[in-house]
Parts: structure tokens; sequence; C-alpha cells
């Protein structure tokens, strides 16, 4: 790549980022190194670090980080293989079905996951039913399960990550590296461990960085279980709290600390595969359709991670449309007033086209900084880009709540950001630049997936022939980079589309509000709100279901991602 | 190329049905920003019924009034925490420009904690109510304090607009699963049966939640000075008793929320035995919640002597913007049908267009007739339940910051190590050494609430109020570990 493109996309994307993310990060992050009368300090940190109660935090949400991976991929790399290799029936419908996990608002997955773990909720019913528990004293599951119900939650909410980038990167071997391996002679579980799994190696890198510091820093479901003493809740409450804390602020700077050495240490590690670039595949990779018996199996093992990880929208459906749900396996009685009220509220179709006006500015904003980013990490050798790598990833571990802040207090009348501000307080501009800005990680992970794996020759030869650099980035790039490009692609504007703290924050006013602030609002409804909000989140959850099925059907024809 | 028309049409007609679904069902009553002449900006943490309510009725008014429309533009950046803050950063940089607005006309809803904070900035100014219609005032319609609380200021910045309390919302299948009696009265809420299964709200996010935990510290020293004994003696005993209660309460909580509607949902399914909420969340679950024959699974009760009546008040922003049209917002809100609203039946005249706001009005003269049978919750006269409690801002107002933080060391952050004791002390039936242990509070008296936890948080020495709050979480932690060995029988 030539140098001097490479530093000058480097220079804009570090000056997008740094007026962006560093900036406003760091406007609220003064308050943890800043002491007044003292100058800057460290003294809050080494407090944050005496505390046994914050160490202990730190130690639970890093244990969370950990064991919540190892479990997404436990789930996510069988599911992936098996969908790269076999054909079995319903296939098609599964491999779309898994990703449902996507498409539920956080705030409301809990109320879901409430309605079914409850100590009147539907899984004790269902034990009460059948005698398994006694009625006078049914489990409390929320109370009683704590890490490993978070483990759960987490790993069934965040496997798709793994399983997109997996997928993407299976779709980029050469199938004639493994048939070159079992003629000659290597056994199957060999052949995984010796070809496969290293040669899946970035994309499992590209997921597993994302899920890791989405457990180590995830709010809402320690939440839901209650379980409180774990970073991330840590700094939620003393962000909130009344009083002008700083310690919350130095929790998240060391909370920083930890994931981006994490990062750049299972990078190390992880992040190339030791097989080198691998070729583009030549042949295409063949589904082998195994006895009947086996593929059955392979539909029962995608049906029941289906099944599991969508209790939560189940949860959420059946409350959205139920009078009253309690204590019982399912409701009493059925109504769909709700939907009615819900979807007639004045709130609802303005915060739908937000929504959509946002998270596709913000999604557009990703994949044009998501590509060039990557392109420089790994087409470019200049010095540095490495430390930029790690930079894009910094998003993840800020709490939404304080970049929320940051842009808050920079966009008042008269302050840097306030140009982004429309006329009577329109945060447009303001709401897409944070949805991308916290969004640009899963581009740029699965862009950086994409680009390793594509093979460099076949861009050389282009030049080589006299293609200028944007129509060998057109041509021949961008053609190869696509699954990846949909798979971060989607990811990006599902989760714009599902963005809670800079919405609850920065849309203030109701003519602004996107959709899951419509939906936060509804909750508040005294009464109903809990069913209101399902309504509206069912509503959320099919449009979104729609918009990846639909994505993945009429995109992946050329991405090849899911063969359908 | 055939058959991609069928895959485009299978995924773009499906997704035109979803699109179309909220346009049909659209309510288009609400006056919407671009039909409006006139807007008026509000910050707010009223749920979205209020909101909704209150911007069609007063939209209605005004134009029945001057024949122009309205639009209230509601900013609601969270709860009174956000508000907060997005007041602070938004002066702050007016402040700097030398602007004296910040753009925003009215602060409505909140707690009065929230208002004096915000007036002791003076970001507030003048209401001209008071001088336009000073019959509500001199008649005592709108009473300036009751049971001790202020319902506006001397200077007359703020106002109250509606009446709230704290009170216990319990679920009745649960008190049977337990074998226990609806609870009365704070104190009922420390037995030990209720374990693993009290719902609180955390005072460190809510001033209002904070002076519920006050006046139940408050109600302990009221005891005391009912025993006869000297006001030092009954503040320095019913203080310890009080952060003992606390303790007990604590101790049996599964948690301490900062989402005041969490509580009462959580009681409604049966996640909670009962909670510490606010009275309309309370009333408007049992409400919802009736069967046919009248009963409901969930109760509330105002705890017999130990709350106040607070009010949720109102207030102009200095540099409103649309002053005038402000100030006519506010002489809205004290008509009797900008009254009526909070509590009389949806559909009425004088009622909410599509939902119950189950709040108190806090306009005296409309608890009789013809208003009080149209009112829902005819049957709660809170101006006669204030009485049963008065507030003595002089036993407890200076500690009240202090009172949060020891709330958080006491009981948040040593909650793992506290509920554990609290099972092992069950179990072995409170021997009296693990007690001891379980609730020596003397780092936190009367006294030390005032010298060292207050006198550190007023320094505005963070690393200090750190140092103690880590010194405080150390003792806790420790007594509670300490006492749970003893209770096992341990030697250490």
């Amino acid at each position: 790549m030539n140098r001097t493109l490479a530093y000058s996309l480097t220079g804009f994307v570090c000056l997008f980022f740094g007026i962006f993310f560093l900036y406003p990060a760091a406007i609220v992050m003064q308050k943890a190194f800043y002491q007044d009368g003292e100058g800057w300090t460290l003294n809050f940190v080494a407090e944050v670090l005496k505390n046994p109660v914050y160490v202990e935090g730190l130690w639970n949400a890093f244990a969370l980080g950990v064991t919540s991976t190892i479990a997404s991929l436990l789930i996510a790399f069988p599911l992936a293989l098996i969908g790269h290799r076999y054909l079995f029936p319903f296939k098609k419908t599964l491999s779309a079905l898994v990703l449902i996990p996507l498409v539920l608002p956080p705030f409301v997955g809990a109320v879901g996951v409430k309605q079914i773990l409850g100590i009147q909720g539907a899984l004790n019913a269902i034990l009460v039913h059948i005698g398994l528990v006694d009625v006078a004293s049914p489990v409390d599951w929320l109370g009683e399960g704590r890490f490993w119900g978070v483990v759960a939650m987490n790993a069934l909410h965040l496997f798709p990550i793994l399983y997109l980038n997996i997928a993407a990167s299976l779709s980029n071997i050469d199938p004639a590296m493994e048939q070159a391996a079992q003629n000659l002679g290597c056994p199957p579980w060999r052949r995984l461990m010796r070809i496969t799994l290293p040669l899946t190696a970035p994309g499992i890198f590209a997921g597993g960085a994302i899920v890791f510091i989405w457990s180590f820093t995830e709010l809402g479901v320690p939440l839901v279980f209650d379980y409180t003493r774990v970073a991330p809740v840590q700094v939620y409450d003393g962000i909130k709290d009344l009083g002008s804390n700083p310690f919350p602020y130095a929790l998240v700077a060391i909370m920083l600390v930890v994931s981006t050495l994490v990062f750049i240490l299972s990078k190390a590690v992880f992040g190339r595969s030791k097989l080198g670039t691998a070729p583009r595949p030549k042949g295409k990779n063949v589904e082998v359709r195994p006895k009947a018996g086996k593929a059955w199996l392979c539909t029962l093992f995608f049906f029941a991670i289906f099944f599991v990880s969508s209790l939560p929208h189940a949860g959420v459906v059946i409350l959205s449309l139920s009078q009253d749900w309690y204590a019982s396996i399912l409701p009493e009685a059925w109504t769909t007033d709700h939907y009615r009220e819900a979807l007639s509220h004045p709130l609802v179709v303005p915060s739908i086209k937000n929504s959509l006006l946002y998270s596709s500015g913000a999604t557009l904003v990703d994949l044009i900084l998501g590509v060039a980013i990557a392109w420089v990490i790994v087409r470019s050798t200049i010095r540095g880009r490495a430390l930029l790598d790690a930079l894009v990833m910094l998003p993840l571990a800020v709490p939404g709540l304080v970049l929320a802040f940051g842009y808050l207090a920079l966009s008042q009348d008269g302050e840097r950001f306030h140009f982004l501000v429309g006329a009577n307080g329109n945060p447009t501009w303001l709401l897409i630049i944070a949805y991308a800005v916290r969004r640009l990680p899963y581009v740029v992970r699965s862009a950086v997936a994409g680009l390793q794996q594509a093979n460099i020759a076949l861009e050389e030869a282009a030049r080589s022939l006299g293609a200028t650099p944007a129509r060998t980035l057109r041509r021949v790039s961008l053609p190869l980079l696509g699954a990846s490009l949909i798979a971060g692609g989607i990811l990006a504007f599902a989760f714009a589309m599902l963005e809670v703290s800079d919405s609850l924050i920065l849309a203030q006013q109701s003519q602004h509000f996107p959709i899951t602030k419509a939906i936060y609002s509804l909750i508040s409804t005294l009464g109903n709100g809990y069913e209101l909000a399902s309504a509206l989140g069912v509503w959320a959850m099919v449009f979104l279901g729609i918009s990846i099925i639909g994505a993945v059907v009429l995109g992946g024809k050329k991405g090849g991602l899911f063969r359908m | 190329m055939k058959g991609d028309w069928k895959k485009y049409l299978g995924v773009f007609l499906p997704m035109a049905a979803v699109i179309a679904a909220p346009m049909i069902l659209r309510d288009d009553e609400t006056v919407g920003a671009s039909q409006a002449n006139l807007r008026l900006e509000i910050i707010t943490p009223h749920n979205e019924a209020i909101r909704r309510e209150f911007g069609d009725a007063f939209s209605n008014w005004y134009e029945k009034q001057h024949g122009e429309s309205v639009y209230l533009n509601w900013r609601t950046p969270g709860g009174t925490s956000e508000i907060k803050r997005v007041l602070d950063s938004a002066f702050k940089s007016a402040g700097k420009q030398g602007k004296e607005g910040i753009g925003l006309d009215l602060f409505f809803g909140g707690g009065v904690y929230d208002f004096s904070l915000q007036a002791a900035e003076g970001r507030f100014q003048r209401l001209d109510i008071f001088e336009q219609q000073p019959e509500l005032f001199n008649s005592g319609i709108i009473p300036a304090k009751q049971s001790g609380e202020d319902y506006y200021p001397p200077d007359r910045d703020w106002l109250g607009v509606c009446l709230s309390s704290f009170g216990i919302c319990y679920n009745l299948d649960s008190l049977v699963r337990r074998n226990l009696d609806p609870p009365k009265s704070w104190s009922d809420l420390s037995d030990p049966a209720y374990r693993q299964g009290i719902a609180l709200a955390d005072p460190t996010k809510s001033g209002s939640v904070a002076k519920a935990f006050e006046m139940l510290v408050q109600q302990q020293i009221h005891l005391e000075l009912k025993a006869g004994k000297s006001r030092e003696e009954a503040c320095e005993i019913g203080w310890r008793n009080g952060m003992n209660l606390i303790q007990k309460i604590g101790a049996n909580a599964r948690y301490f929320t900062d989402d005041a509607s969490k509580v009462p949902h959580d009681v409604a399914q049966g996640d909670a035995v009962a909670g510490m909420c606010i009275d309309f969340y309370g009333r408007s679950y049992n409400e919802t919640l009736k069967k046919a024959d009248g009963r409901s699974r969930i109760e509330f009760v105002s705890p017999v002597g130990g709350t106040s009546i607070s009010v949720d008040p109102v207030a102009i922003l200095k540099g409103a913007p649309h002053e005038e049209l402000a100030q006519e917002f506010v002489r809205f809100l004290y008509t009797k049908k900008g009254q009526m609203l909070w509590n009389a039946r949806p559909g009425d005249p004088l009622g909410p267009r599509s939902r119950a706001l189950r709040r108190l009005p806090i306009r005296r003269d409309l608890y009789q007739e013809p208003y009080l049978s149209q009112m829902i919750d005819a049957d709660v006269l809170p101006y006669e339940m204030a009485d049963e409690f008065v507030y003595d801002a002089s036993l407890t107002g200076s500690r009240f910051s202090a009172l949060r933080l020891i709330i958080r060391v006491m009981c948040i952050d040593a909650h793992e190590e506290m509920k554990d004791a609290w099972e092992a002390l069950i179990a072995a039936e409170f021997p009296k050494e693990a007690s001891e242990k379980f609730f020596d509070v003397s780092p936190v008296g009367y006294q030390e609430a005032l010298t060292k936890v207050r006198a550190t948080m007023k320094s505005d020495d963070n690393v200090a109020v750190m140092r103690m709050t880590n010194e405080l979480g150390k003792h806790f932690r420790e007594n509670y570990e300490k006492a749970e060995r003893l209770a096992k029988g341990g030697s250490r």
C-alpha cells in the first residue's frame, strides 16, 4: 500500500477518532485524574485499587468476561463448523434463526428473562406442574443464579457475534487445504486442530475480542440478576450518584487499561493465523450430506441453540399478549390491547423514522471508516498501525454513559460540538456520530478479518495491470471483503438500532427519540408499562429480524457467507 | 436473475407491513411540533402518561383561552440525577458565554431536594402565580408547609404541584407463603422472615428515597422522645436504633435499585415480598391487578407515623425563552382542571384523556365535594394523613447527605457480607456476641454522622471522602464477616 495514502488515511481516521471519541471521553475521564487544588493526580486510581469492594468488582467482571467468551465460543464454533460442512434439514431457516439474539433490545430482553426465571415465573410454574418443585417454596433463580446466570445470558446473547465472524472465516478457507490433509491420512479431529482451527483464528479473535470486552463491561445482564459487585454496575451506580464522585471514572480508566491489555495480548497470541495468509479459496466448499440420523442431529443441535437463546424473546412476546402472567406457565388470559396502545402512541412513528435515520447513517460512516482503518492495519507497513488497531477497539470498553455525558457537555450552546446540534436541538448528527463511534469496532474487526484472509496477490495483480488504488479497492478488494462487511455492517446496524445510553441522554425531546427511548418511555407507564414496552419491543424485533434476514438473503449471494 | 424479484418481494413486503402498522394505528390527537404556533421547553422526570396528559390538556386549555396552539416539548434525559447533570452542564456553558438561560423554560416534577439544590444555585425565577392568585396561598388552599415539609420556599421560586409519600407495597401471596402478617410499619420489614424478599430503592440515586430513609430514622427518634428521653439522649439512641433498623431491612433486601418503578413491579410479580415505594406506584399496581371479585394481590400501605407528605414541584428556569407562556403553564397547573387531572377518572370532564395518573393534587379545597367523589383515590386524604407525622428538620436535616453515604457503606457496598452474616445470625438465633458485632454502628453514630461524615463530605476533598468511605466500608465488612464466623461458632 502506498505509504502516503496510508499515512493520510491514518491521519484522517485518527483525527476523526481523536475528536469524536478521545476528546469527549477525556472530558469526562479527566475527573478520574484531576483534583481541584492539586492538579493532575493518580490518587483516585490508587484509592480504587485499595478498596477491596472495587477490586473484587474488577475481578468478577474479568471472570465474567473470560467465562462468557469461552461459553460463547463453545456454542458458536461447533455451530459455524457444522453449518459450514454439512447439509441438513431446515439448514437455511435455522442458520438465520440462530442470529435471533441480535434483534433483542437488551432491557426488553431482561423483562422477558425475569418473566421466565422469576419466583412466580414460567420455569417454576412448569417445575411445580411436573412435581419437581413445591409450590410453597419455589426456586429463586434470579437471586441464587448470579454469576453463572449472567454467564449463560451473556453467552446466549453474544454467541452470534462469534458465529458470524467464524462463519466468515470458514467461508474464506480454501477447502484444498483440508482435502490435502485428508488425502495424507490426517484424521478428522487432528485436521480440525491443525488446519481448520488455526485458519479460523482471525475470525475467532475478531469475535472473541468483542465478546470479551462486551461481557467485561456488560451492565444490563448483571443488573437483571441483581449481581452488583461487578465493575460495570459499580461504575453505573457511581456515575448516577447525586454527589460528584470521581471514583467511577477512575474505575473506568482501569477497565480501559484491562480491555486494551487483553486485546493486545490476545491479538499477539491468536490474532494471526499461524499458517500465514491463506490463499483465497480456489475451489468451492462442498457441503457434505451426512446420513439421515446424523443430519437430523445437526438440525437438532441448531434448533436447541435457537430454542434456548430465544427464550427471552418468547418471554417478551408472551408478555406483550398477556393480560396478567403470574405464577402460571402461560398467561391466564390473552389480549392484543397492548399492541394497539403501544403502536398508536404518538411517540412511535417519529421514533421509527429517527432510528432508521440515525442507524443507517451510523452504519454508513462505520463502513467507510472501517474499511479505511482495516486497510491501513492489514495492508500497510506503517509504524503504529497496531496501536491504531487497539485504539479503534476502545469504544467497546468505555461505558456508554461515560461517552454520552461527554457528548452532552460538548454539545451545549457555545461548546465545541454545538455545530452538530441542528435547529430546535435536533441531535441527528450528534447521534449518528455517537452511534458510529461506538459501533465502529464491529466493522473494523470484520473488515480486518476479511482482509487478512483475502489474498493480497489478487490486489497486486490488479495494480500491476494498471488499476488505480481506488479501482483495485472497488473491483477486487471490496467484493472479496463482501461477506465480512455484511457481517460487520449487520452488527453495526442492529446494535445502533438497539443503542440505549446515547439515546437516553442525547435524545431529550420526544420528536427526536429513537425507538429504544420510546420503548424505555413506555416502561414507566403505570400498571401495564412492561407489557407496552414488550409490545413495542416485539415490533422492533420483527423489524430487525426482517432487516437482518433480508440483508442475508439479498446480500448473502455475493458474500457467500450464509449460502442461502 | 429471474427469481430475484420474488426474493425482493419476500423481504420488502413484510417490511412494509411492519412499518405500516404503527402508521395506521397512529393517534393524531396530540399536537405535533410542526402543527403548533407556540412552543414550551420543559425538562421533567415525570412518566410518559403524565407528560402526554398534561401536554394535551394544556394545549387544549391554551387554545380555548388564546386561540393559539402550543407544543410542549418534553426534555427527558432520565431521572432526577440525569436532569441535575443536564442542568449543571448547560448552566455551566451558558455562564461561560455570559448567557442567562439554557433554552429551557420549566423544570417540572422531581423532589423538593432536587428543587432546593437548583434554587440554591439561583437557577429559578419568581413565579407570578403568587402575586396573581394570592388567594391560593393566603387561604391555605396551598399551605407553605405541611407535616414539616416545605410546599414552597420563602423565595417563592418553586411551588409544589402534587403530593406524594413513601410507603410499603406487599404481595399477599408471598406473605401467605412466608407465613407473615401484612406489614404496617417500617420496622415490620426487619422481620427475618422477609430475608431476600425486600425490594429497596437506592437512597444515593434519589433525594426522595433518601428522604424516606430519613423519616424512618426520625420516627425512631420521635419514639425515644415520646418515651420521655432528653432530646440529646433521644437523638443518640433513636439514631442508633434507626441505623440498626436500616441494617435489618437492608439485610433482608434483594437489592437497592435506582429504578423506582422496579420495586412495585417486582413485588407484583412475586419476586419480592414487599418493598418501599412511592404511593401512586403502589396504588396503580393495586388497581391494575384487581380481579373480578375486587381483590388484588398487591397492596399498598402508608407506614403508621413513619412518613411525611411531600410535594413534586414546578419551577421556571432563569432566562426562559418563553417566559410568559411558562407562567401561563404554571397558572394552568393550579386550575381545577389542571389539578384534577392528577386523580380524576379517564374520560371524566376534569379527568385525563386516556390514562389515570393516580397522583394527589396539592389544592386542599379539592378534597371535598363535588370534587372528592370524582377522584379515584377518594379514600386517601393526604392532609389528614400528614398530621400523623411531623418532619422536624432540626433533628436529622443536617445529617441528610451523611445518611446517604452511611447507607451506602453500611448496606449497599457491603451487601454480600451483610446478607451472609444475617443468614448465619438467623440460623444461630441471634447469639449475643455475633449480634453485637453485626449491629455495631459506633463509627456512624448521631454525633459522628455530623462531625466526621458530614464534615468530610463538606470539605469537597474527594480523596478524603474516598478514604473515609473505604475506612467505614472496611469496618462494616469486617464486622459482618466476624459476626458470620461468630454465629457459625468460629473462634476467630
